[in-house]
């Protein structure tokens, strides 16, 4: 078992706990409150809840939250793959996955998290008629009655891009004097 | 005229005889497809829906082991969603070919219970008689009774991403 945690705050508290499992068989379910999507579980870096975060005051209500000594982006979709207002009292949006894309980290906000083995899923591709340039997967699985899309952490990525999202954290002390 | 005339006179009649299942999409409106396109009338008792895509187009189900993308098609043509009175819902699954000449499957949700209908090739009409909304969705129209029928292209509708069909519509 590989423990994630986390070391912004004054205390480590073990944010989330994810079997150390052969990244090929084995994905993490994100469920973001209007759609959910599926991982590779090496692609997830932390599990971070928002309550830990709003008792350390860490919490920022302008789409960073200090992680690492990092101020990383976080941002919240919607089913129609936009991006949505961070709403940190939402019940959809209570957690945050921290991702990280060639040596940058961001965070996408989910309100639920789940292992899910590569044996137990059934891989769908989307038909053509259900195809949109902005999704970011061409596979999916139903898992609990909801389709799941088989994203890596590149798609996301392109998908935040494509609306104009910019990854990049930034240093804690740079947040810290620009104010953000 | 002999037995054997009306006989004669029947088969004939039948070789000029197309079969289209009538579909109804909504409490007005009906649409067809050929005899051999429909496959199966189901009861869809779970949807998923896809992100990304317009209402008329998010939803699919499982059917036999595969994914079949189903379509709003009252939703697309009237540009407004149909309310869904309970979670229950009545599916036409149709085949279609697309462009690599595989035949895949597809479902038009429903509003009522298809019905079978003998068409005549008099009964053909052009398809600039349909509105504008039929134009790039039907490919051919005929008339029977008081209705007027867009026969559905299927292909136009199921091999096209919803970008595509949306700028054609």
């Amino acid at each position: 078992m590989k423990s994630i945690e986390s070391d912004s705050g004054a205390e480590k508290t073990p944010l989330c706990v994810v079997d150390a499992v052969n990244p090929q068989d084995d994905f993490v379910l994100i469920n973001t409150g209007e759609f959910s999507l599926l991982l590779a579980v090496s692609a997830l870096v932390a599990v971070i809840p928002f309550d830990s975060y709003r008792v350390s005051g860490h919490l920022t209500n302008k789409g960073r939250i200090e992680f690492q000594g990092e101020c990383i982006a976080i941002f919240s979709l919607t089913k129609l793959l936009q991006l949505d207002m961070l709403d940190f009292s939402s019940p959809t949006q209570t957690s945050v996955a921290v991702l990280e894309y060639q040596q940058q980290r961001f965070g996408i906000t989910c309100c639920d998290l789940d292992k899910c083995e590569r044996s137990s899923l059934t891989l769908f591709d989307v038909p053509v008629s259900m195809t949109s340039r902005k999704q970011p997967f061409t596979q999916f699985a139903i898992v609990n009655n909801c389709a799941a899309g088989l994203a890596s952490v590149a798609d996301i990525v392109r998908l935040l891009r494509v609306r104009g999202a910019d990854i990049a954290a930034v240093s804690t002390a740079s947040a810290q004097l620009t104010g953000s | 005229m002999n037995e054997s005339d009306i006989v004669a006179s029947v088969a004939e009649r039948k070789a000029w005889t197309l079969g289209a299942w009538i579909l109804p999409i909504s409490s007005r409106v009906n649409v067809a497809v050929g005899h051999y396109e429909l496959k199966s009338i189901e009861y869809v008792r779970e949807t998923v829906s896809l992100p990304g895509l317009p209402a008329f187009c998010e939803q699919g189900f499982v059917w036999r082991n595969q994914f079949i993308p189903a379509l709003d098609l009252h939703s697309l043509v009237s540009r407004r969603r149909i309310p869904c009175v309970s979670g229950e819902k009545l599916a036409a699954i149709i085949a279609y070919e697309n462009n690599s000449g595989e035949v895949l499957l597809a479902a038009i949700f429903l509003q009522g219970v298809p019905k079978l209908l003998h068409v005549m090739p008099a009964q053909s009409v052009a398809i600039t008689e349909l509105g504008n909304e039929w134009r790039h969705i039907a490919l051919a129209a005929f008339r029977a009774g008081e209705g007027l029928y867009p026969v559905l292209d299927l292909h136009a509708l199921f091999d096209k991403s919803p970008a595509d069909l949306l700028t054609l519509h």
